[in-house]
């Protein structure tokens, strides 16, 4: 390099990251009350221990529950109350902002195109993707600029074109080398610039609009997140009704999201079936969450389920799940369609896999063993799960000449 | 014509609805129209999206792209639960205007194509790419 050196890149604004250790430290909407510890040589502590157990315990579901009611238009919970969409984020990660990638935040967003908040502040997760896709962009169009400058120097020294004089791409002797350092030239070309518009934004922060935004997105919980949380946390409250506000019990609740598992929803629930969606669904999600992993929807990748190690913002999902049922009880021998559903086809596995593949996750089949409609009539909610078995098979693509992991 | 049922019908308003809230207020759209009339097999959506949601593998990147405004995108809001066949997408695609298409890079007609918005129960719209017909795959 010579003694002229090129303009370093702008520096990016360093992104103040909030601490998610601390803003996610429970893993479910409950309050967990930790007992004195055992000292082995001080009886009185197990005393001590007593005492806590027996006079001093709360609840450790919320008071009051949570709230959401249900929507038959979008066949889910919808949550509204700050409250409870700040615990159900923060602890467990349940549910979706409506307007939003995962956590609600779009009024973040409305907020900065409105120019109420500063470019930099509060930036969402959709935005920093945004801003890495730019950047990406950018570089590829160079990439692609270049790649045809080579070509057009290549045959120019072919003598098959005429390349026009004005001196400003000479030609290259060696194509490889030509590509290359265009290549370097384009990954170091700044992003798209944000940076002439700081000082306007400086003058910006002065006079800020104040206006008032009006949240138009709701934190969107799944009929199985919603059923999890009624059921196995007894941490939510799900309402019905044309207003909205007559509270539901479990064992109705389950019936309104088995009917509404169908498309169109069942108008009546004599026409549930063992194996309708809902019910594998939830026995998967139950016992996925039960073994202490963030259950996400996993529709963007072809799978029914994506499992987090802590969650969403820690690290990528690990693992994608599809749910396969399994009809090996006797009822079903002779039931052809349903058997036929076991079927599945290889190119269609294949694809799932490669996608899987292609983003890092380990593709894990869940099947269901699904009871015969006799085994589960007028069971209870706790009964009827008990009836359904899982098992997991996990598939991963393996090459033969590249199999040192 | 494939008849739907009037819970099919209910459902599929529901289905328009979400997507272009979607559209709306996360995609940034503009220009919205439903189109809920009979001559359309079920409810479709069209709109301007912010950018070219489609870049012809021919074309020149150096170019500029045609104006946003000109590129008017057609949206089938679907069910992820509901089952297709090329039979019902062939009259989603038959009941579309022939005008508007444009041509691709090459000068040829454009082939007609939409979006197919599928959603999810937790409000995720997954959208796919149909066109009415075979065309070269896009670069990534």
């Amino acid at each position: 390099m010579g003694s002229t050196t090129a303009p370093a890149p702008p520096k990016k604004p360093v992104m103040k990251k909030p601490n998610y250790n601390l803003l996610h430290v429970n893993p479910l909407p409950l309050t967990i009350q930790a007992l004195p510890p055992l000292i082995p040589h001080n009886p009185l502590s197990l005393l001590h221990i007593l005492y806590t157990y027996l006079f001093c315990r709360t609840p450790c579901q919320p008071s009051p529950p949570y709230v959401g009611f249900f929507n038959p238009a979008t066949r889910s919970v919808h949550v509204v109350d700050a409250r409870s969409i700040q615990a159900f984020w923060n602890s467990g990660f349940f549910g979706k902002g409506s307007l939003s990638r995962s956590e609600p935040t779009w009024i973040s967003r409305r907020r900065r195109a409105l120019g109420i908040i500063g470019k930099d502040e509060d930036l969402t997760a959709e935005e920093i993707t945004e801003r890495r896709r730019q950047e990406r962009k950018q570089f590829k169009l160079e990439r692609a600029r270049a790649e045809k400058e080579r070509i057009q120097n290549q045959l120019a020294q072919e003598g098959k074109i005429d390349l026009p004089a004005d001196g400003a791409s000479s030609p290259q002797p060696d194509a490889a080398a030509a590509g290359e350092s265009d290549i370097t030239a384009a990954a170091t070309v700044p992003a798209p610039p944000i940076e002439p518009e700081e000082e306007e934004d400086d003058e910006l922060v002065t006079d800020k609009p104040s206006i008032f935004v009006e949240d138009l997105e709701h934190l969107q919980l799944t009929p199985e997140e919603a059923f999890f949380l009624m059921y196995g946390l007894g941490a939510l409250q799900v309402t019905v009704g044309p207003e909205g506000n007559t509270p539901v019990d479990i064992r109705n609740a389950l019936c309104l999201f088995r009917q509404h598992s169908y498309f169109p929803a069942l108008e009546n629930e004599v026409y549930l079936q063992p194996d309708d969606t809902f019910m594998l669904n939830y026995v998967v999600y139950h016992h996925f969450r039960s073994l202490g992993w963030v259950v996400r929807p996993g529709v963007k990748f072809g799978v029914e389920y994506l499992l987090y190690n802590r969650g969403p913002v820690f690290s990528h999902a690990e693992f994608g799940v599809l749910i396969m049922p399994s009809y090996s009880h006797p009822y079903w021998a002779n039931d052809n369609k349903r058997k036929q559903k076991e079927l599945k086809p290889w190119h269609w596995l294949h694809g799932i896999n490669r996608v899987s593949a292609q983003v890092k996750k380990t593709l894990i089949l869940v099947y269901v063993e699904v009871p015969s409609p006799e085994e589960i009539k007028g069971l209870d909610v706790t009964e009827l799960l008990k009836k359904y078995g899982v098992r997991e098979v996990a598939l991963r693509r393996w090459l033969v000449s590249r199999n040192r992991d | 014509m494939t008849s739907y049922t009037p819970a099919e019908h209910q459902a599929h308003a529901h289905l328009l609805q979400t997507v272009h809230a979607n559209l709306e207020h996360t995609a940034l759209w503009t220009s919205l129209t439903a189109h809920t009339t009979s001559t359309y097999p079920r409810p479709l959506l069209s709109g301007v999206p912010p950018a070219p949601i489609y870049v012809d593998p021919d074309a020149d990147p150096n170019v500029p792209l045609p104006a946003a405004s000109t590129q008017r995108e057609w949206v089938l809001p679907v069910d992820l639960r509901e089952k297709w066949s090329p039979k019902k997408m062939a009259q989603v695609f038959d009941s579309l205007p022939a005008g508007d298409w444009g041509v691709d890079a090459k000068g040829g007609l454009r082939k007609k194509r939409l979006l197919l918005a599928v959603v999810a129960e937790d409000s995720t719209v997954v959208y796919y790419f149909v066109h009415d017909g075979v065309v070269k795959p896009r670069q990534n």
